[in-house]
Order: structure tokens, then C-alpha cells, then sequence
């Protein structure tokens, strides 16, 4: 084998090494297997930790919207398939909990842009303009990512919502089903 | 073209290149999550968990590349795969553009450098549109091929002296 072979193969492995080691350690990592589908209705606990599975009526209640949902102990959990069809007419609230830069390369079109980072000033318009009993369906990048459940705890703990849910596949389940973020100009 | 332009031609592309490879690594590593999506939206029919180990290993490749030609460091073995990533690049970008995809790039990150909002919008949208990519790898990957026909290789070891 050549010199340059040995070196291409060098560059290779060290990038090998350094790309999983680096994926393991990030907070935006990818997973390298996809992680299994949650149950519908499984929950999450505000500390992070994948819930027990429990059949919730959160996905619809009887006129469609969502049912009471939210306490400090559980975020429950819709998939994007749970949510498309309550998105699209309008019974809740879409909140993109990723960074705004993030939200600018692309978003669910209809989401609004609110990260657990934001300044107390935008929660404030936040609180201001959406009733504490507001559906809301917050999401961020992936199951990898633990933004929309910070924020979703923030939003039932600190500001008294009582309808807040958690898309935790996030913006990578929809393009899975969907294909096409929304546009940056288009909000 | 005077050997003196050419040296002084290959120096200035050795830095590009090898700029533009650190940058786009770090843009990458700063959201491999992103990147994985950015991936995903270029629809190739290759398995999921091929797209997740290249969203993972490809920063890593790309910063190693762009350091070893900034470093002269085995300049010969990163543009081969310089050379590699960019005709992948080419590819992608390509497939995508002629499908139609609306989908940006995922290859770098202006927002780091204030860009996004107002006024640097355009240029954003510009520099992520899937169309310029392709122009820009096309000529990342000439211009690696030239560096590479013109790049003396190292000093040989014994083996390859005989």
C-alpha cells in the first residue's frame, strides 16, 4: 500500500474515532440506529427520562383537541402523524423550541418560535397572547434533543399552562413523513 | 502559465480549500442534528443508518482535511478525499437540484457571522440554495483535482523507491 493510501486510511479511522466519540458526548448528536417509536400516548417525566407507557386521551378528546394533558410529572408525547391532523385545523398550538437561528433554516410552517433560552421578555409576549389553557405542542430537532421538554416543563412549571404536550420526534419526524421544512421567509 | 503563478495559484487554493473544509466541519459539528436533517431532506435511496454515520463521521473528515492542507500535512492523502466528499457533494447537490428539492444545503453556517437577518438574508438563502451548492462543489472538486495532479507527493518511503 502506498504512502498516501496509509494516510487516507489514517485520516479515516482518526475521523471515525473522533466522529462517534464526539456523537456520544453531544447533546445534538445523532443516533446512529433509529431509535423504536414510542407508544402513542407514552409520556415523558420532566427530568428526561422516557416515561412508562400509559394510553392516554390527550391525542383527541371528544370535540378533537386535545385533553388536559399536562401536570409537573408528565409531559405526554404525541407523534407528528397525532399531530398533523389538530395542527391543521387549527385546535393547537405549534412551538418550535429550538434556537432561533434553527428556526430560521426551517420550521413546521404555522409553528412559532419560542426556545427555553429565550428572554424573559418573550415569554412575557408569549404568556400575554396565548390563555393558560392554550393546547400547545411544543418540539425541537429529535429524540436526541432535549429542548422541547425543557421547555414544555417550563411552560407547565413556571407559567401555570395546563395543555402542553411534547412532539419529541420533532422537526425530523415531520421531514420523514413530509419531506419540505417550511422556507426560511415564511412563517 | 510561470511556474512562480502556479506555485503562488496552488498555495491560494491549498488555503481555500482547506478553509471551506474547516468552516463547513464546524458548522456541522456545532449541530450534527441539523446536519442528519439536512441529509435526510436530500431523499437518496441510501439505508437510514448510513445517512446517520455520515452525518456523524463527514464534520470530522472535512475539519481533519481542512487542518492537514492548511498544515501541508499530507496534503496528497486529504485531497483524495477532498476529492471523494466534493464528487459526493456534486452528487447530492445535483440529484437534488434536478429534482426540484427545495432544500437548503446544510453546508454552512452564516449565522455564526451575523447573517440571516435583514439584510444578510439574501446571501444566506443564496449560499444555502441547493443550485449554488452544486456550482460551488463542482468547483471545490476541479480544483481539488488540480491540486492533486500538481501536488508533488512526499518523499517516498523504501518501498516505494525501488
Amino acid at each position: 500500500m502506498g504512502a498516501v493510501s496509509r494516510q487516507a486510511v489514517a485520516i479515516l479511522t482518526a475521523a471515525v474515532a473522533l466522529g462517534l466519540v464526539y456523537n456520544s458526548a453531544s447533546p445534538l448528536g445523532v443516533p446512529v440506529r433509529k431509535p423504536p417509536e414510542k407508544p402513542v400516548g407514552a409520556t415523558r417525566s420532566p427530568n428526561g427520562t422516557a416515561g412508562a407507557t400509559h394510553i392516554s386521551t390527550l391525542a383527541t378528546n371528544a370535540a378533537g383537541a386535545p385533553a388536559n394533558p399536562a401536570s409537573a410529572d408528565f409531559i405526554p408525547v404525541l407523534t407528528w402523524m397525532q399531530v398533523k391532523p389538530l395542527h391543521a385545523t387549527g385546535k393547537i398550538l405549534l412551538v418550535d423550541g429550538r434556537t432561533p437561528a434553527a428556526y430560521q433554516i426551517e420550521h413546521i410552517p404555522g409553528a412559532i418560535s419560542l426556545s427555553v433560552k429565550s428572554p424573559p421578555a418573550e415569554f412575557a409576549a408569549f404568556t400575554a397572547n396565548h390563555p393558560k389553557d392554550t393546547n400547545i405542542v411544543v418540539y425541537c430537532g429529535s429524540e436526541m434533543c432535549e429542548l422541547s421538554h425543557a421547555l414544555a416543563v417550563k411552560l407547565v412549571k413556571e407559567l401555570g399552562y395546563t395543555n402542553v404536550q411534547e412532539m419529541p420526534g420533532g422537526i425530523t419526524e415531520y421531514l420523514i413523513f413530509e419531506g419540505k421544512p417550511n422556507p426560511p421567509d415564511s412563517q | 502559465m510561470k511556474p512562480a503563478f502556479t506555485s503562488k495559484l496552488r498555495v491560494c487554493l491549498r488555503w481555500a480549500v482547506g478553509l471551506l473544509l474547516v468552516w463547513a466541519s464546524l458548522s456541522k459539528l456545532a449541530n450534527l442534528h441539523e446536519f442528519y436533517v439536512s441529509i435526510v431532506a436530500y431523499r437518496m435511496p441510501l439505508p437510514d443508518t448510513m445517512l446517520r454515520l455520515t452525518a456523524i463521521i463527514l464534520p470530522w473528515l472535512e475539519l481533519l482535511c481542512g487542518l492537514l492542507l492548511l498544515g501541508k500535512i499530507w496534503p496528497r492523502a486529504a485531497l483524495v478525499w477532498a476529492m471523494m466528499m466534493f464528487a459526493v457533494f456534486v452528487f447530492a447537490t445535483g440529484q437534488a437540484w434536478a429534482r426540484g428539492l427545495d432544500i437548503a444545503c446544510g453546508c454552512f453556517n452564516l449565522q455564526a457571522f451575523g447573517l440571516g437577518e435583514g439584510g444578510g438574508k439574501w446571501l444566506v438563502n443564496l449560499v444555502e440554495s441547493v443550485g449554488f451548492a452544486f456550482l460551488r462543489a463542482l468547483l471545490l472538486l476541479l480544483g481539488a483535482v488540480w491540486l492533486f495532479a500538481t501536488t508533488a507527493p512526499t518523499v517516498p518511503t523504501d518501498t516505494e523507491a525501488s
